[in-house]
Order: C-alpha cells, then structure tokens, then sequence
C-alpha cells in the first residue's frame, strides 16, 4: 500500500505540474470586425452562431465534427480531425472556444454585438501564446497566417448575415 | 492508509495544488493527449437593474472588481488595463488571463493550471429593468478521483454562489 501510495502521488504530482502554456507568456491578440445591416438576432443566426460547427462553412478548413454538445457550454468539436475545441464560455450572442490539448493556450472568441433595430456588428477575437510558438519569424508567420485566414472568414460571415 | 491515499488525492486536486509554478519553454508536443472530464458549474442571481447598471454595480470593467466578493486579499494587474490579454494576479500567487470580453462579460483563464481553468462573469438581460448575474466554471477534473468529483464541484458552487449572491446584494441595495 505504501508503494501504491507513493505512486498515486507522484503521478499526480506529475500531471499538477505539467503547465498547459510555455512561461514567460508572450500573449497576442488580434480582433476582427465587420459592420452587420441585421439586427443581432437575425446576425447571429444566419452566421451559424447556434450551430458549433458552423465556422467550417467560412475559414479554410477541411472539417469539423460535433463530439459532444450543440454549442453549449462544455461541448467539443474536432476540426480538420486533429484539433479539439471546447467551448469555455457562452452569451447569448457569443462564445468562446479553447484548445485543451495545444500548448499555446489558444482561445477564440465569437461575438455579434447589438447596434441598432437593424444592425450590428461582428466581432471575432483570438489570443495565444507566442512563446510556444518558435523562434521570431514563425510567430510573425502565424500571425499573418491567422490575420489573413480569419479576416476571409469574418469577411464571408459577413456577407452571409448581410445577404437580402 | 486508504483514507490517507484518498485524502491525498484530493488535496491534490483542490485549487491550490492547480497552480503549478511555470514551467521551462517547452516544444509544441509539451500539452499531453490525456483524458478530460469536463466540469461545468453555473451559478445565477437575480437583479432588479437592468443590465447595464448591475454589470456597473457589480465592478464588470474593473477586472480586479470580484475579488472583495471571493474574499480574496489582493488581485494586481501585471499586463493590460482590462481588455483581452490583460493579466491579473490573485493573492500574489495565481495568474489569470482575460481570454474574452464582451459588453457585459468577461472570461478569463488560468494559463498554468493543470486542469485548464476557466471562469465567466457575466450579466444578461431579462427585462427592460431587471437582469441575472450568470458565473460560470469550466474546468478538467479528470484528476480526481470519481467518487470525488461530485463533493469538489460542490465545494466550488458554494464558494461561488456565496460570491455571486453578495454581487447581486450590492447590485441591488440602494
């Protein structure tokens, strides 16, 4: 038993240890927008904001699958059958998804704020950890890469809540 | 000795063991591909403000704000002044990161945690002069044993919901 004792705790003294982003962090954000000529209700629906794999239909990627949940807190979706998101927090018009297994502690975030009776806009943020990334020119090349990727994304999301 | 192994265990997933001193820069493979079990907690109260005036009344754009209703004995901004990528640390020992923020809500999250923390503030509307403060955890609790998990939520909901209901206090006196 004592063997068993001290085993139980070293492993989980090893799993409390294992940090889930690089430190020091070097945190980047970047923010996207897009004007809406819908209200939020209607904005929010037509850009998928009920349905949690929706974002397939707008950045550049090859799949997503529903786990487990609709979008509630707690779910998870697979994307590109390799990256598992989970959804962290949720409003009614937004919500944020984080990547449990990646080390750069990256989050997303969906947002569609009121503006008036028939507008509103579109507010898409990410964060992550740069210090986990590599050396200088990979950071700024996953940054173009992201900025480039999910501006076209914010773009289409756009059009589909302003379409007639 | 097997209550001692299972008292250990637990200690071992309170909060104050989450917290892990940072860790060297690691390789992208550093994040290991273990089971999770996600724990959500949800806790609500009722205001009679609307929306905007609780989330004032409550301190939601003061991002040290909560820490009188936790009873915590310090919160300091280390990076930012309350947008995403702000940091504050708790009681001089936890970091916790903006990761999101809308009008009335913010999330934040615990970078160097093993269980992958992650709470939300945040105040919805209801009616045209009342809304609800909702808080919400979500977090791995893989690391504890299954017997135990119910009691470790619960401990959790208590302490937050206690908090949450002094929120709602302030935001309703006056």
């Amino acid at each position: 038993m004592r063997k068993l004792f001290g085993a139980a705790v070293f492993v989980l003294l090893a799993t409390a240890a294992q940090a889930q982003t690089p430190q020091p962090a070097d945190w980047i954000t970047l923010t996207f927008t897009a004007e809406l000529n819908k209200n939020a209700d209607i904005a929010w629906e037509r850009m998928g904001g009920n349905d949690w794999c929706a974002i397939v239909k707008y950045l550049d990627i090859k799949s997503c699958e529903v786990v487990s949940g609709r979008g509630e807190l707690g779910s998870i979706r697979t994307i590109n059958g390799t990256i598992v998101e989970n959804v962290v927090a949720r409003t009614k018009y937004s919500y944020t998804y984080a990547q449990p297994f990646t080390p750069i502690f990256y989050h997303g975030t969906m947002e569609v704020v009121p503006l008036t009776a028939n507008s509103s806009r579109l507010v898409y943020t990410l964060i992550w950890n740069q210090t986990a990334v590599g050396d200088a020119a990979a950071q700024a090349a996953a940054r173009d890469s992201r900025r480039q990727r999910f501006q076209a994304a914010v773009d289409k999301m756009a059009a589909a809540a302003n379409a007639p | 000795m097997r209550k001692m192994l299972y008292a250990a265990l637990l200690a071992l997933a309170t909060p104050a063991i989450a917290q892990p001193a940072p860790a060297p820069a690691a390789p992208a493979s550093a994040v290991p591909n273990t089971p999770k079990n996600w724990a959500v907690i949800v806790m609500t109260a009722d205001v009679n403000h609307d929306a905007d005036e609780a989330w004032k009344r409550i301190g939601g754009n003061d991002y040290c704000a909560f820490i009188k209703y936790l009873g915590m004995n310090s919160c300091v901004l280390t990076v930012g002044t309350g947008d995403v990528g702000t940091n504050r640390l708790l009681n001089g020992t936890i970091n916790e990161l903006m990761v999101s923020k809308t009008g009335r809500s913010y999330v934040y999250a615990q970078p160097t945690s093993a269980i992958f923390y992650h709470g939300t503030m945040a105040v919805e509307p209801v009616t045209a002069t009342t809304s609800r403060i909702v808080y919400t955890l979500v977090y791995d609790n893989a690391n504890v044993a299954p017997e135990g998990r119910a009691a470790e939520m619960d401990r959790r909901r208590v302490r937050f919901q206690a908090a949450v209901d002094k929120m709602a206090a302030d935001a309703n006196g006056r």
